[in-house]
This record gives C-alpha cells, sequence and structure tokens, in this order.
C-alpha cells in the first residue's frame, strides 16, 4: 500500500501588517500637535479659577500673571516701576490677567485699580470654562 | 515513531494577532476622550467702582443706572443692608439695568470671587463693578 505524503507547504507569514497602526499613531501624534498650546511656564506659578459664565476672548491682548508672589509678564517678575515701564510701552486699550485662583481678590484689584488709572480700558481675568 | 510533545506544537502556532491589541488600545481612546474634559479659557471683564460701568449700547445722555451696594463675605454669601441675600432675590429686588457693587472681604480668594459671580450673572445680574473692602 501506497503511503499519503504530506507535503509541507511553505511557511507564510501570518503577523498583522503593523503599518496601519503605525499610521494611526502617528496621525493622533500630529493631531494632538498640532491642536496643542505650547506654553513657557510663566515666572509667577498660576491656577485659574473656573467659571461657567465666562466669554471667549475677541482678539489678542497682552497677558500679566498675578499671585500672591507678585505679578510679572511672560519674561520676568516686575517690581512696582517694571509694572509702570511696562504699561507706559505698550500703552494697551486691553489686559489680560492671569491670576492665581488662591490670591485674596482684594490683592488682584490692586492691580486692576493700577492699570486702570494708567488709561487701560478693558481689564480681564482669565478663567477656565466648565 | 514518536509524536511530538504538546511544547513543540505550540511553538508551531502563528502568532498573537495585533487586532485585539489594536481594539482595546482604540477603546482606551475612545473612553478618554468620552470622560475627558477639554477646558477652554474665558474671560470675565473686571471693572473697579471707579470705573463706570457703561455698555456701548447705552447713549451718553442717559439716566445714570441705579446701584445697589453688596457685601461678599470670605465664604461667598452676599450680604444687603447687613442681611444675607441670595442672588436671585437680589434680581427679584433690583431693576434690570441696575449696578450691582460688590464690597469684597479682605479674606475673599479669586475662586471665590469668581463663583459669586457666576451665581450673580445666572441670576441675570451682569453689571457688577468691585470695591475691594478697605484694610485689604
Amino acid at each position: 500500500m501506497r503511503r499519503a505524503r504530506f507535503v509541507a507547504r511553505p511557511r507564510r507569514s501570518m503577523g498583522e501588517p503593523t503599518l496601519p497602526l503605525i499610521n494611526v499613531v502617528f496621525l493622533l501624534l500630529i493631531f494632538v500637535l498640532l491642536t496643542s498650546v505650547i506654553e513657557r511656564a510663566p515666572p509667577v506659578p498660576v491656577e485659574l479659577a473656573t467659571s461657567a459664565t465666562g466669554a471667549s476672548p475677541e482678539g489678542t491682548a497682552p497677558v500679566l500673571y498675578v499671585a500672591e508672589a507678585g505679578v510679572a509678564d511672560e519674561a520676568a517678575i516686575l517690581d512696582e516701576d517694571g509694572l509702570r515701564r511696562w504699561l507706559e510701552e505698550r500703552t494697551p486699550q486691553r489686559v489680560a490677567i492671569r491670576a492665581d485662583r488662591r490670591m485674596k481678590a482684594a490683592e488682584l484689584f490692586g492691580y486692576v485699580n493700577v492699570l486702570e488709572a494708567a488709561g487701560v480700558g478693558d481689564v480681564e481675568l482669565v478663567v477656565l470654562g466648565e | 515513531m514518536a509524536r511530538p510533545s504538546s511544547r513543540a506544537l505550540g511553538s508551531r502556532r502563528r502568532p498573537i494577532s495585533l487586532t485585539p491589541l489594536i481594539d482595546v488600545v482604540f477603546i482606551l481612546l475612545i473612553f478618554f476622550v468620552m470622560a475627558g474634559r477639554f477646558s477652554q479659557e474665558t474671560r470675565l471683564v473686571l471693572r473697579s467702582s471707579a470705573e463706570p460701568t457703561e455698555d456701548a449700547a447705552t447713549p451718553a445722555d442717559a439716566p445714570a443706572a441705579p446701584m445697589a451696594l453688596v457685601g461678599v463675605d470670605a465664604d461667598g454669601a452676599l450680604v444687603l443692608a447687613g442681611e444675607p441675600v441670595q442672588p436671585d432675590e437680589l434680581a427679584a429686588r433690583l431693576p434690570p439695568d441696575a449696578v450691582l457693587v460688590l464690597r469684597l472681604a479682605p479674606a475673599l480668594d479669586v475662586e471665590t470671587m469668581v463663583s459669586v459671580i457666576d451665581r450673580l450673572r445666572r441670576a441675570g445680574l451682569e453689571r457688577l463693578s468691585y470695591l475691594p473692602a478697605a484694610g485689604a
């Protein structure tokens, strides 16, 4: 009796193609990079308050960071003279204040009064929307 | 003829499929997208009580809006004429164009102040100005 011969078929790779996975991961990475806003850490650490009734900002305004430690622009902490020079150089009509939520409101309004006295028309408090 | 051991058979199985891994990763992604919160920055306009609180729509020769002085405690409670008051009661008592001057307690923090602003604006009181308490 003739015995049946089993011929081994050439082995094929059964793994899933990883190219689509890599494509998707890279698309996600590009999406995150394009939609994220990368900011420098401010000289004064600030945690924003949360508000449900804030309005979306219109245009851009110079930003001041305000906390218990003092007031700063994006580069350095400003003393009283520094803040006055900052205002004289820019003469802004609007200023956005990124205030630390833990600081005293009365202290914040000390800075608001300084800005208003320097001719700033709109002082805006930056908050996180809910 | 010796039969191949089960270990030898296992080594000949096909590699683990990546499809379930991708499924799990995508399910996790969907979970985080649905459960996460993308906070958007918004802005509140601050005006001290020294500044006029005029709207652009208000004509210059219009009569001055009525004003009410309301105290804000350190815990965010509102006080009108020495008595605690809720934002809804304030909105019912005051005319719609009234300017609310908030006298802020020295110990009031920014987070609590913003929550007070939210409560007042939800009650329909939009025209706010701020007066930090003396000695702050």
